[in-house]
C-alpha cells in the first residue's frame, strides 16, 4: 500500500512526464484496438494476396465467336448440349491441367422465414424478391477451401442428384433464419452453412473477394442438366471456368477441343493480367496503413521505455535513499510498476465511462496489462542488474 | 561479551576478471554490543565498502559476518532490506533526504518498509528531541545541513534500530556544527545504541571509544 501511495506521489510530482507516459499509452491503446478491429481487412488482404499467388498461372476465357452465328444456329442444333456436356467434362476432369468452374443464378423464392436483410435485388415489375445463388462444381468448392460453420460440404452423391429437392449450402447470414436440414420454398435443402465471411474471386466480374454471407451455393448438377437440356447453364458454367496451368500449350488444346465440337472462339487471358489493373487501387491501402500503425506503436512503446528510463535515471538518488531506508529493490520495481500500470488504465477508466463495459473494454484492458508488463520490463532489468552499491553511489 | 557485528576474513572484490577491485581484503574484527566505533583510512581504503557489507547493504565476495551470532548470508534481498530496515540506522555525508518531501516525510520513510508497529508521534518526539519541531513541515530543501544532518538523525532512529551507521556523517559540515551532530551520537552511544563511524576528522575519531584503521582493504593492526 506504501508503494502504491509512493507512485500516486511520484505521478503528480512529475506531472508532464506522466503526461507524456499517458498519451503515448493512449495512442498506443488507440492505434492497438484500431489494428485490431481492422485485422479482418488485413485477414482479407493477406487471403487476396496468397490468393493472387495461387492464381499465377490461372488463365480466363472469353467467348470471341461471332454471337449471331451462335443464337441464330448452334444452339438449336440437336446435340448441342450434349456437345457442351463433353466439353465440359473434359475442360473439368483434364489430367493436364486444373480448373474450378462456377456460375451463378438468382433464386426468386417464397418462404416466410427468408428476412429482406438476404434479398439481393426486387424485380420492379412484379415485386418478386431475388436470391443471390451461385452454382459450383467440387473443385471451386476446394480450390477455396471453404469452411463450415455447420453441416457438412457437398458429397458426389449431391453432384449426381436428379431429384427434385436440391442440397445447399447457405451463406453464414442464412443461419440466422434457417436451421440444418430446412428445406426452402420447398426445393433447396440446407445442408450446411459457410463460416462467416466466407469469400471466393470472381476475376472476370471484379477484382474483389466476394462474400458468400447472403449467397445460396448449390452444386452443380450435371446430370440433371444433361437431362433437362439446361444450355444456358452449361453454356454459362463452361465460360466461367477458370484454368489452371503452367503450360500455355494447354490453351491451345483447349481451342481445339471447342473448335472440334462446334462450339467457341476462345481468347485466353491470364489473371494476372486481369487482377494487374485492379490490383494497385485496392487492399494496397490497408497493408501501407497496418505498416504505419507498427511504426507509431513501435516509437510509442520505444518512447515509453525511455521514459521509464528516464525517470529511473533521475529518481535514482531518490531510490537509493529508500534503499537505504530499508526498501528492498522489488518494492522499488512494484513502485515502478504501480506507475506504469495506474497510467495505462486511466485510458480504460476514460472508455468505461464513456462507452460502458463491453468486450472492446476487456481487450483494452489485456493489452494495457500487456503493454506496462512490456514497458517496465527494461528499467526492471536494467534495476535490478545494479547493484546497490552502485545505486546508493550515484546518490552520494 | 557478546560481540553484536562479527566479521571473518571478509574480502569485497568489486567488477569482472579483468579490472577487479579488491575493496576489502581478509578483514576480520568485531563490535560489541554498546560500542561507539570510528573506522578511519585514506580514501578509496575500503572504509564505505565495509560499513555497507555491515549494514546489509552490500555482500562480502568472501567471509562470514555475524549479527547478533547469525549468519548474514548472501542471502535474498528481501531478508537483507529487513535486517537494513529494522536493525540499523543510516547517516551519510550528504544527508540522503528526499528534497521534496518535508522534514517529518522523511522521517518517515523507514516505517514504510517497516513490520514494526511504531507509531507516527514517535517522529514528532525525535524531531522535538533534535530540535526540529518547528521544522518538521518544512521541505527538506529549506534546511542548512546541520539541520539536515539531524533530520537524517532522526530517520536512522525512527524505527529505534540498535546500530546507527554514520559514513562521514560531519564530512560535509562546518566544525561547530559537525561537532553537534558527533555530540547527539555520542548522546545516542551512552543510551545503550552501537554506533560506527567513517571519518577522516581525528577530532571526530577522537570521541569514539574505539579507532580501526584500514589502508588498501586491509585492517592495521594497532
Ligand atoms: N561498485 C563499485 N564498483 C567498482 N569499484 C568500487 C565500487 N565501490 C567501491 N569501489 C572501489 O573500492 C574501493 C574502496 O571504496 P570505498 O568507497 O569503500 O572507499 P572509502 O574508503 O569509503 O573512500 P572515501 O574515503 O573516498 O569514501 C575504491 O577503490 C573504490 O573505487
Ligand atoms: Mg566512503
Amino acid at each position: 500500500m506504501n508503494q502504491l501511495r509512493y507512485a500516486f506521489e511520484d505521478i503528480v510530482h512529475n506531472k508532464s512526464r506522466s503526461f507524456v507516459f499517458f498519451l503515448q499509452i493512449t495512442l498506443s491503446l488507440m492505434l492497438f484496438s484500431f489494428m485490431l478491429t481492422h485485422s479482418f481487412d488485413l485477414q482479407k488482404l493477406i487471403k487476396k494476396i496468397t490468393m493472387t499467388n495461387e492464381y499465377k498461372n490461372a488463365y480466363l476465357m472469353f467467348d470471341i465467336s461471332d454471337m449471331d452465328k451462335f443464337f441464330n444456329e448452334t444452339i438449336y442444333e440437336d446435340d448441342v448440349v450434349e456437345r457442351m456436356d463433353n466439353f465440359y467434362l473434359w475442360l473439368t476432369e483434364n489430367k493436364h491441367f486444373k480448373s474450378y468452374a462456377f456460375s451463378y443464378e438468382d433464386l426468386i423464392l417464397k418462404d416466410n422465414r427468408l428476412d429482406d436483410s438476404l434479398v439481393s435485388f426486387t424485380y420492379d415489375l412484379t415485386g418478386d424478391k431475388c436470391y443471390s445463388g451461385l452454382i459450383c462444381n467440387e473443385d471451386f468448392i476446394n480450390f477455396f477451401d471453404f469452411r463450415l460453420s455447420k453441416g457438412r460440404l457437398f458429397n458426389t452423391g449431391d453432384y449426381s442428384d436428379t431429384s427434385n429437392i436440391i442440397p445447399v449450402i447457405a451463406g453464414y447470414d442464412y443461419s440466422k433464419y434457417f436451421n440444418l436440414g430446412d428445406v426452402i420454398d420447398s426445393e433447396y435443402r440446407i445442408i450446411g452453412f459457410f463460416e462467416k465471411d466466407s469469400r471466393y474471386y470472381d476475376i472476370k466480374a471484379c477484382g474483389d473477394l466476394l462474400s458468400l454471407d447472403k449467397s445460396i451455393v448449390m452444386p452443380f448438377q450435371r446430370e440433371k442438366a444433361l437431362q433437362h437440356d439446361n444450355l444456358g447453364l452449361y453454356d454459362s458454367i463452361i465460360n466461367k471456368t477458370v484454368i489452371i496451368t503452367e503450360d500455355e500449350r494447354v490453351l491451345d488444346d483447349i481451342q481445339k477441343k471447342s473448335s472440334e465440337l462446334g462450339l467457341y472462339t476462345y481468347s485466353f487471358r491470364s489473371v494476372e493480367e486481369q487482377l494487374g489493373y485492379i490490383k494497385e487501387s485496392s487492399g494496397e491501402w490497408v497493408l501501407s496503413l497496418f505498416t504505419f500503425c507498427m511504426i507509431i506503436l513501435f516509437f510509442c512503446i520505444i518512447g515509453m521505455i525511455c521514459n521509464m528510463l528516464q525517470m529511473l535515471n533521475n529518481y535514482i538518488r531518490e531510490l537509493g535513499i529508500h534503499i537505504l531506508c530499508g526498501a528492498s529493490k522489488f518494492s522499488i520495481v512494484i513502485r515502478l510498476f504501480y506507475q506504469v500500470f495506474f497510467l495505462t488504465l486511466l485510458p480504460n477508466i476514460i472508455i468505461l465511462f464513456i462507452h460502458g463495459f463491453s468486450s472492446n473494454l476487456l481487450i483494452s484492458v489485456l493489452l494495457s496489462v500487456l503493454l506496462s508488463t512490456l514497458v517496465i520490463l527494461v528499467p526492471f532489468i536494467r534495476l535490478m542488474k545494479t547493484d546497490m552499491n552502485t545505486i546508493l553511489r550515484r546518490s552520494e | 561479551m557478546m560481540s553484536i557485528i562479527k566479521l571473518e576474513n571478509i574480502t569485497k572484490i568489486y567488477g569482472k576478471k579483468d579490472n577487479e577491485v579488491r575493496a576489502l581484503s581478509n578483514v576480520s574484527l568485531s563490535i560489541e554490543k554498546g560500542e561507539i566505533v570510528a573506522v578511519v583510512g585514506p580514501s578509496g581504503s575500503g572504509k564505505s565498502t565495509l560499513l555497507n557489507i555491515i549494514g546489509c547493504i552490500d555482500s562480502p565476495t568472501e567471509g562470514s559476518y555475524w549479527l547478533d551470532n547469525s549468519l548474514i548470508k548472501n542471502s535474498k534481498q528481501k531478508d537483507m532490506a529487513r535486517i537494513r530496515n529494522e536493525r540499523f540506522g543510516f547517516v551519510v555525508q550528504d544527508f540522503a533526504l528526499v528534497e521534496r518531501y518535508t522534514v517529518k516525510k522523511n522521517v518517515l520513510i523507514p516505517l514504510s518498509y517497516s513490520s514494526k508497529k511504531i507509531s507516527k508521534n514517535r517522529a514528532d518526539e525525535l524531531l522535538e528531541r533534535l530540535g526540529l519541531s518547528e521544522k518538521k513541515n518544512v521541505l527538506a530543501s529549506d534546511l542548512s545541513g546541520g539541520q539536515r544532518q539531524r533530520v537524517a538523525i532522526a530517520r536512522a532512529l525512527i524505527n529505534d534500530p540498535d546500530i546507527i551507521l554514520a559514513d562521514e556523517p560531519t564530512g560535509a559540515l562546518d566544525k561547530n556544527t559537525g561537532f553537534e551532530v558527533m555530540k547527539i551520537l555520542t548522546e545516542l552511544n551512552e543510551e545503550g545504541k552501537t554506533i560506527i563511524v567513517v571519518t577522516h576528522n581525528s577530532r571526530v575519531a577522537e570521541m569514539c571509544s574505539r579507532v580501526i584503521t584500514i589502508e588498501d582493504g586491509m585492517i592495521r593492526n594497532t
